[in-house]
């Protein structure tokens, strides 16, 4: 018998729990000023142990309330400019997801 | 994790299979950049030794200061124009419409999925649909949303001939008709109308609301909610696959409606939400 253990967060119900020992992951969040990458990073700025480092990527810094973040970092990219430039950005601010 | 969205299932060019199950076969009546990014993604994985995953929302509901498709900040302008205006809010859409069942994706729901496709160790290499799990008609949460602003409500005109048609341009199904929208009132054209203007510019001023109490780009924002007030077909996203692998995410999409709601007044976008009458199931 498989058993899973679920949480409730504010309105969200039903949602994954992950392993204590789940920690010290990066990860790299395009377009944080969207609709969609705003939202990627309140999720995953809800678990600093388990995303010990967020990567925002977009040419604006995220506007949040209070600033981002303890577990994030924004770098400007503009994803319209050549893949090599993009590279260059990656690389100069160290970034490994 | 690539984001993607139900345009995978080729929603936007005719009426499709219902429901939209992740191992439809893609739609290629038109170039869709969407197929391009997963090819890329899945070559790039396999050259790597990396896995990946799609995942495709419905109608994203979140609070931004610009998004390229945004259903709930043209509806809380509606709305609060027509508190402010003491008119009842009136649905603009069809009785077809009104009815047609509609799965909405909340933002944030879609970031705990997408978070938990990433981690959970079957879930790796796939596509998901991501959905509230909710189930959403106009007809249910019409007179809800119009009770937040203590309004009463109108609903579809049942007079045919108060509508325009319109044959959708493709039929992607592949069989029967190819469907068609009836539209009474376009969102775009009541955002133009000189009391609107009017109305949210002092709605502006009294709440110090961003923009400087004019409307930006309403043509693209206004005119995104009419695919969702005036649906041809319903929008059905299954989420058997993600289920069966352990992801039960939920959340009502009413209630989330009004909190992306807040979440705008809270950024200043719309005014202060009155929630004259908030109830939930």
């Amino acid at each position: 018998m498989a058993v899973q253990q679920v949480h409730s967060q504010g309105i969200f119900h039903g949602l994954p729990t992950y392993p204590d020992d789940l920690q010290g992951l990066t990860a790299i969040v395009t377009g944080a000023n969207g609709i969609s990458g705003y939202y990627m990073l309140r999720v995953l700025a809800q678990a600093p142990k388990r995303w010990k480092k967020v990567y925002c990527l977009s040419r604006r810094p995220p506007l949040i309330e209070g600033g981002l973040p303890s577990n994030a970092e924004h770098i400007a990219c503009d994803f319209l400019k050549e893949p090599g430039e993009i590279a260059e950005v990656l690389k100069k601010n160290g970034i490994v997801a | 994790m690539l984001q993607t969205g139900a345009k995978h299932y080729g929603l936007h060019l005719g009426l499709i299979k219902q429901p939209s199950q992740e191992w439809d076969p893609l739609i290629n009546i038109e170039p869709n950049f969407y197929f391009y990014q997963e090819e890329k993604l899945s070559a790039y994985c396999k050259t790597n030794s990396v896995g990946y995953d799609v995942v495709m929302p419905s109608s994203i509901l979140g609070a931004v200061p610009d998004a390229a498709m945004n259903a709930a900040f043209p509806l809380a302008v509606y709305c609060a124009v027509h508190a402010y205006l003491k008119r009842p809010l009136e649905y603009p859409g069809s009785v077809s419409s009104w009815q047609m069942p509609q799965c909405m994706s909340s933002s944030m729901l879609n970031a705990y999925l997408e978070e938990w496709a990433v981690l959970a160790p079957k879930a790796g290499n796939q596509r998901f649909n991501a959905v509230d799990d909710s189930l959403f008609t106009w007809e249910a949460a019409w007179p809800l949303v119009a009770g937040w602003y203590g309004l009463e409500w109108k609903g579809p005109v049942e007079d045919p001939a108060a509508y325009k048609e319109r044959q959708l341009p493709h039929n992607p199904r592949g069989y029967g008709d190819k469907g068609t929208v009836q539209v009474r009132a376009p969102m775009a054209e009541w955002a133009k109308r000189d009391d609107v203007k009017a109305a949210w510019k002092e709605i502006s001023q009294q709440y110090g609301l961003r923009g400087n109490g004019e409307l930006q780009d309403v043509d693209r924002v206004f005119s995104f909610l009419d695919g969702s007030l005036n649906r041809p077909a319903p929008i059905l996203l299954t989420t058997d696959k993600a289920r069966k692998l352990g992801w039960h995410g939920y959340v009502d999409s009413v209630e989330s409606f009004l909190e992306v709601f807040d979440d705008f007044a809270k950024i200043k976008m719309i005014p202060p939400v009155p929630k004259v009458r908030v109830q939930f199931l």
